[in-house]
């Protein structure tokens, strides 16, 4: 019997991801044609087991876009807050300064109908149901970062109460997936 | 990112053969120039992705897109050389399910 997957992005200020202590930090501005580049300086000195190929600087680069695209709108005045830590683990806070996720339980809703759809074997649903689209969303948005950043964080993906601020890690076994 | 079309006037079925990354910089050109050449008129596409060493979700975006519209012009569109990290990013993003591959 096959088992349904469900994740959920989470909302939970107090939780231990949210502690910085110890954390290297960079302020980076909101220029969105440098965010592969940003992404390629924090993890410059990164053990190499951790990148995967260019896996982690991938799901780097989603949440340091939507924190630059989403949340601060591309405005250049506007600064991201990143925090990082890259001994053992990659785990790493991103802080916009925009007003937060608003959307966050509709994009669960999405996520949930949409693995329903597949448990279900309706492909049809589910190629109808495989992009995500907000109000705000551009035709290149698809909601498919949040999807495998939940799969890819697989220590936690948490957003503060504001959902400005997001907290990931990623353990790594025997010094990679 | 450089994007090559190869037609087979036997079968009426158009290669496209994808090199460099697919990224939030030039995804949109994927998706406009594979769906333009689909609009001109094809039976059969065959999207090759092996030169691709990089994608990310706008990149997935694109292939979901291009899916979508082939469905709409009834294309029957076949995907080639998912490999290495851009197959992690497809499975992380649960999009093999949709994606029909063509193991040569």
């Amino acid at each position: 019997m096959k088992n349904i997957i469900t994740r959920k992005l989470i909302v939970d200020e107090n939780n231990e991801l949210f502690d910085a202590q110890g954390m290297k930090y960079i302020a980076l501005k909101s220029d969105f044609s440098r965010i592969r580049e940003y992404s390629a300086k924090i993890l410059e000195h990164c053990p190499k087991q951790f990148l995967e190929g260019n896996l982690l600087e991938q799901q780097l680069s989603e949440i340091i876009k939507n924190g630059i695209k989403h949340g601060n709108k591309c405005d250049a005045s506007k600064t991201l807050k990143v925090w990082y830590d890259l001994r053992n683990r990659a785990r790493f806070i991103i802080e916009d300064e925009g007003g937060g996720f608003k959307r966050l339980e509709e994009w669960n809703n999405f996520y949930r109908r949409r693995q329903e759809a597949l448990y279900n074997n309706d492909f049809d649903l589910f190629l109808r149901l495989a992009a995500y689209r907000g109000p705000e969303s551009d035709e290149f948005d698809g909601g498919s970062s949040l999807i495998a950043a939940l799969e890819f964080w697989n220590g936690g993906m948490i957003y503060n109460e504001a959902k400005n601020k997001v907290g990931v890690v990623r353990w790594f076994s025997n010094g990679s997936q | 990112m450089e994007i090559q079309f190869f037609e087979n006037k036997m079968d009426k079925s158009l290669t496209v053969k994808i090199s460099g990354d697919c990224d939030l910089y030039n995804a949109h050109h994927l998706f406009n120039d594979v769906t333009g050449r689909m609009n001109s008129g094809c039976r059969a596409m065959y999207v090759d992705l092996s030169g691709v060493p990089y994608l990310d979700s706008s990149g997935v975006g694109a292939v979901i897109r291009i899916i979508q519209h082939s469905k709409s012009k009834k294309i029957d569109i076949k995907f080639r050389g998912i490999e290495g990290t851009v197959r992690k990013v497809m499975r992380l993003s649960n999009i093999l399910s949709i994606i029909t591959e063509d193991r040569q």
